[in-house]
Order: structure tokens, then C-alpha cells, then sequence
């Protein structure tokens, strides 16, 4: 269903940043970010906590909003105009550390809410794509359950199901596994690799050095703001070229 | 360790030992203690009432009051008995009390969601309100807005307002629908019951609307496709009231009712016609209002304010739009920690309405007070003490009520 027919060019760039800035008051937290991301790429960003990799993916649909230069994505412009933000919020799902399920709702509703009073779609249709997507995720059976009644990584993939109900073509994850206990980190993971390999645009804000090398075509290491550097993964981890990347390798991977 | 002696184990363990038996003596030691101390006070209040031979007993009820209302909803005559007239002035708190929380909340979610907005001025000046009107003393708030009524011109020198509707230091005067009489097809009982078939039926066109509303929102959702709920359920309303309008109107041989405009009648000007809020009422409400909205705002605020940022982004991040995400995500949430203070507005807002004898609004308190000059106080006071009592628990359990069907299930 996620599979979109590959019409458009490889070299298509769903996602693309132009010397974006941003401020919280007087730290600058993104030093001008320039770089773009493919249809179908799949780009884990990391970096030391502070570094502006959790904001850089925010101002994607603009729950953080950015002061200085353009953001692109799907060819629209992220700018003040409501109708540009409401069609790229529609376009892009996104998955938070602290899962945000509405806990008013249950498990069925979180999913159902915004296809049908967003994109307005008959009850009906939205619930059956809700199950289906339930089904993907691996828990079918906890549909008319409410969040609090979930563990962890059940939750987690709830809100993965909930934001690709949307149907989505680029799905942005923010430290998604950092909030859960180890034994349900690996069942999210899973569900993001079936997702990676549906063909989905990712871009993922994670620590899991295991995902990253199987799963991502690119990372990218952030920094005080600022890309330091950016390649395929099996180049990244095994012969970094920065000095600042190398520390930071060297930091998680022998902790 | 010494053997505990047999006869004082319970479960194998001394009792002066065992949990349970030291739970249950504390707390049937604390019951008689406090039973004791009940009867002592009332025991002592009985003595000293024959003592003195303080009038005390409920007989009076039954007498004749022979004392006229000020104001009131229901038929009254100073004919009739204490125990009526207090029903009367019981109903005056009552109404100030519906018609008071129900403005005060409206007024105080607005104010509430007023001051968390981005609009700087919008927030500032609710911040102001809620401020200015926390912080000074209902009493005198009732006398300024007292003062204010009183300084508007008297009924012989009425303000006109459209040429409708009049102000005056008397209170207010509106146009407003009068059910006409029966006509010749009523006879006897049938005839009182003529004004309220149209009520009847309007209700009955209101109710259809609000159906009409109800299957065409399900509808909307359940096929996504627009089925203009609010429309047609307006219309239907009004469809079906038109029909009920002109059945009652062939029946009565008379339009249901006429609307009566309000207009000044003789050498003083007096408003005839119409319906008058008396200056009594309206400042009352005007005041409580006003009081009560800038607690409730607070509470709102609060209740906005608990709602986890996380919330609104996964909302955003979703497309809803600002309103969606208040209305779908936020109040819903908000409402949980809402509703336990609101309750207690309500009912600061009820018992503060007996502060409306200052300003010469005739409910519960102020007639009991009047009252005492012929009639025992203490058995008045009782008994508007329990008056109080009922219609607190009332908004409580409504109250109670509400937040459990909304409270979250898993929870």
C-alpha cells in the first residue's frame, strides 16, 4: 500500500534543506543544514545529545520552525502559508520517542482520527486500513484496547501504524526506541526494516548502530548544529574521515 | 519471648498484636467517641432552647406567611403558607444557580482559552479579567454593578433600546413570545394545557432537528462524504415547527402565541408586556457571572495547560487543523482535570447566591431572614441549611456523573 510505483527519477529528491538556520532565542541550533534526501532513502542521523539532529528532522513538518533559509518537500515549499504546512504535515508521518498516543482514544480511534477527519475518508474504509495496519505492525488483537493497557513497544507501534495511516511518503522517526525497555526495542526495529523494505522515505533519529548499518543508505552525523559528515553507512562506521566522528564512534561504541 | 496466654490470640497472634484487631478498635473507639460528642453538642443545644424557652418546632410551616415576594417564578400569594413561600424563594436560588453556572462556564472556557492565545492583546486583556475580578470581594463587585443599575435613568425616563426593548433602573425589559389562550375548541382543564401544546411541539421540532444533526454527522463519517448535518438539521428544526405551528394555529383558531413588546403604561411609566428581568436578578447574575467566569477560566487555563506537549505535535504532525486539535486531542484530555474544580465552582456560585438579599434579589437567604421576625430561626436556618446541602449535592452528583463517563478507560 506504501509502495508508491517508482514513476519519478531515483534522483528525484522528496526532502531537500538549503542552508537552514535556526535559533532558540540566542543558540543558534542549526548552523545552516544543506542536504536532501531521495525518494525511497532511507537516512538515520546521529550525534552527542545537543547536536540539532532531533530539531533538523522537526522542522521537516515544522513542529520546529525554521529562521533562515528553504526547506522543500514533495516540491512544496515549507513557508507561513497554512496550505503549504497542511499538505506537507499530510504528506509526512511521524513517530516520537514518547509515542504521544492520545489516551482518550482507543487503539483503533488513534488510527482512525486523522484519515477521517483529515483526509475524510468513510469510517468503514479508514477501520479496515486501520486493521490492516494493525496486522502489519504485529498486534491485530489489541485494536479496541486504549494505550495505557499496552506495553512499550506495542504502543510504539501503534503510532507507527497510526502515522502511516496517513499514507504518508516520508515517515520521520525521533529516538523511537530510546524511551522503550531492550526486550521491546528489537520488535520495533522489526517493524521499521519491513517498513525500509516496503520502499519508504525514512529519515530516522536513532542510536541503534545495528539498524543503521543494515537498514540506512546514508548517515548522517551531526554536530553543534552542523553536518560534520555524511555517507553510506559501511563507510561511515568503518573509516569515518572526521576527527569529531571518530570521537563519537569510538565514545558509543566501547561505553 | 514470653508464650502469649491462649484465650487473647486471634489467628495464633495476640491481639494487642494482630493488624486487624488494632484497625477495627481504633476505628469503633473513634465512632463512639465522635457519636458521643454529636449528642452532647445537640443534647446541650436541646436543654438550652427549653431553658430559655427559645421557639423552636417545624408547625409554622404550615401557617399562612402573610408576607409578599419580592420576585418569583412560580404563583405566589402572601396567602400562602411558609412552608410554600420557602419552596418559592427556593426556586429563585435555583434558577439563579442553572442560569448563573451555565453562563459563568461558557464565559469562563472562553476567557480560559482567551488567555492561552497567541494573540497577544486577546491573552493579555483575558489575563487582566481574570485578575481584576479573582481579586476583589464578590460583595463589593454586587454593590458596584448595584450602583451602576440604580444610576440608570427610572422607569418614567426608560432608556429605549430598538425601540423594543427597555433599561431602566427597574431592570430590563424584552420582547418576548406569550402564549395566547385557548381557543373555543378548549373547555375546562383542556384550556390551561393550551399554551404548552405549542411548547410541545417545539420541543418535539428541536428534538427531530437535533436527530436530523445526529444521522447525518454518523453518516458523513461513516461514507466520508458531506452530508451537511448542520443545515438540515436547522432545517428540519424549523420545517417541522412550522408544521406544528400551523396545526396548532387551525386547532386554536389563534397563532400558539403572539409576542408581547414590552411598553411603559400609565402617569409613572411602569413596563407592561414583554419579560422583565427586575434589577434584582440581573445584577445578581450579572455579578456572579462575572465572579465565577475568572475562576473557571483559571481552571480551563489549567486544564489546557496539564494536556503533555506531546500531545499537539503528534496531533499536528497528523494535519489536524488548530481548532481540530483542540477540540479532537486537547479538551478532551483537558476536561478530565477540569471537571472536579468546575463542580466546586458551581457550587461556590450557588451558595454565593445567597449574597442577593444585599442587593434586593428575594432568594432563599434574604426571605429566611425576613422570615425570622415571625417564625422560629433556628428551624428556618435548618432548614435552609439543608436546602443548601440538596442542591450542592445535586450539582456534585452531575458533576460526578459527567467526569466518570468521560474519565479514561485502561487508566
Amino acid at each position: 500500500m506504501t509502495t508508491a510505483p517508482e514513476e519519478t527519477p531515483a534522483s528525484d529528491d522528496i526532502i531537500v534543506f538549503k542552508d537552514v538556520h535556526k535559533w532558540f532565542g540566542s543558540f543558534h541550533v542549526l548552523r545552516g543544514i544543506t542536504t536532501s534526501v531521495r525518494r525511497g532513502e532511507k537516512v538515520v542521523i546521529m550525534g552527542p545529545s545537543g547536536s540539532g539532529k532531533s530539531t533538523f528532522i522537526r522542522a521537516v513538518n515544522r513542529l520546529e520552525e525554521h529562521q533562515r533559509g528553504q526547506i522543500f518537500v514533495d516540491g512544496v515549499e515549507m513557508t507561513n502559508d497554512v496550505r503549504h504546512i497542511d499538505a506537507i504535515r499530510r504528506d509526512v508521518g511521524m513517530v516520537f520517542q514518547s509515542f504521544n498516543l492520545f489516551p482518550h482514544l482507543s487503539v483503533i480511534n488513534n488510527i482512525t482520527l486523522a484519515p477521517i477527519k483529515v483526509r475524510k475518508l468513510p469510517r468503514r474504509e479508514a477501520e479496515q486500513a486501520a486493521r490492516a495496519l494493525l496486522e502489519r505492525v504485529g498486534i491485530p488483537e489489541q485494536a479496541e484496547k486504549y494505550p495505557a493497557e499496552l506495553s512499550g513497544g506495542q504502543q510504539q507501534r501503534v503510532a507507527i501504524a497510526r502515522a502511516l495511516a496517513m499514507q504518508p511518503n516520508v515517515m520521520l522517526f525521533d529516538e523511537p526506541t530510546s524511551a522503550l525497555d531492550p526486550e521491546m526495542i528489537r520488535e520495533v526495529l522489526d517493524v521499521m526494516r519491513e517498513l525500509a523494505r516496503s520502499g519508504m522515505t525514512m529519515m530516522i533519529v536513532t542510536h541503534e548502530i545495528g539498524f543503521a548499518r543494515e537498514a540506512a543508505d546514508r548517515v548522517i552525523f551531526m554536530d553543534e548544529g552542523t553536518i560534520v559528515e555524511e555517507g553510506p553507512p559501511k563507510e561511515f562506521f568503518i573509516n569515518p574521515k572526521e576527527e569529531r566522528t571518530k570521537l563519537f564512534l569510538h565514545q558509543i561504541l566501547t561505553h | 519471648m514470653a508464650q502469649a496466654p491462649r484465650v487473647l490470640t486471634y489467628q495464633g497472634i495476640p491481639v494487642w498484636r494482630h493488624v486487624v484487631i488494632i484497625q477495627w478498635t481504633l476505628q469503633i473507639v473513634s465512632a463512639v467517641l465522635v457519636v458521643a460528642l454529636v449528642a452532647w453538642f445537640f443534647s446541650n443545644i436541646a436543654n438550652a432552647i427549653q431553658d430559655r424557652n427559645i421557639p423552636y418546632g417545624f408547625d409554622f410551616l404550615s401557617r399562612q406567611y402573610q408576607t409578599p415576594i419580592g420576585e418569583h417564578f412560580i404563583p405566589y400569594e402572601p396567602s400562602d403558607t411558609f412552608g410554600y413561600a420557602l419552596f418559592v424563594a427556593a426556586t429563585n436560588t435555583a434558577i439563579v444557580a442553572v442560569v448563573g453556572v451555565a453562563l459563568a462556564t461558557a464565559l469562563g472556557i472562553a476567557v480560559g482559552v482567551a488567555r492561552l492565545s497567541s494573540n497577544w492583546l486577546v491573552a493579555r486583556i483575558a489575563g487582566a479579567y481574570v485578575e481584576f475580578f479573582r481579586n476583589v470581594p464578590l460583595l463589593i463587585q454586587l454593590l458596584f454593578w448595584f450602583y451602576i443599575v440604580l444610576s440608570l435613568p427610572p422607569t418614567r425616563n426608560t432608556h429605549v433600546l430598538f425601540g423594543r426593548a427597555y433599561i431602566n433602573n427597574a431592570g430590563v425589559s424584552i420582547p418576548w413570545p406569550l402564549p395566547t389562550g385557548g381557543g373555543d375548541l378548549y373547555s375546562g382543564g383542556l384550556a390551561a394545557l393550551a399554551p404548552y401544546l405549542w411548547l410541545a411541539s417545539a420541543a418535539i421540532a428541536v428534538a427531530a432537528g437535533f436527530v436530523v444533526h445526529r444521522i447525518l454527522t454518523r453518516r458523513e463519517i461513516e461514507t466520508g462524504r458531506a452530508s451537511y448535518p448542520i443545515i438540515s438539521g436547522t432545517a428540519a428544526a424549523v420545517l417541522i415547527g412550522a408544521v406544528g405551528w400551523v396545526a396548532l394555529m387551525i386547532v386554536n383558531g389563534d397563532a400558539p402565541f403572539a409576542i408581547s413588546t414590552p411598553a411603559p403604561q400609565g402617569a409613572f411609566g411602569r413596563i407592561a408586556g414583554g419579560f422583565t428581568v427586575r434589577a434584582g436578578l440581573f445584577v445578581l447574575l450579572i455579578g456572579l457571572v462575572i465572579y465565577t467566569a475568572a475562576f473557571i477560566a483559571e481552571i480551563v487555563r489549567a486544564g489546557i495547560q496539564s494536556v503533555r506537549k506531546g500531545q499537539l505535535e503528534a496531533a499536528r504532525a497528523l494535519g489536524l487543523s488548530p481548532i481540530g486539535v483542540l477540540r479532537l486531542v486537547t479538551f478532551p484530555q483537558a476536561l478530565r482535570v477540569i471537571v472536579p474544580p468546575l463542580i466546586s465552582q458551581c457550587l461556590n456560585l450557588t451558595k454565593n447566591s445567597s449574597l442577593g438579599g444585599a442587593i434586593g434579589y428575594s432568594e432563599l437567604t434574604s426571605v429566611t431572614i425576613t422570615m425570622t421576625q415571625t417564625a422560629p430561626a433556628i428551624s428556618l436556618f435548618i432548614l435552609i441549611m439543608a436546602s443548601y446541602l440538596a442542591m450542592s449535592l445535586a450539582w456534585s452528583l452531575a458533576g460526578n456523573l459527567y467526569n466518570w463517563r468521560i474519565g479514561f478507560k485502561g487508566a
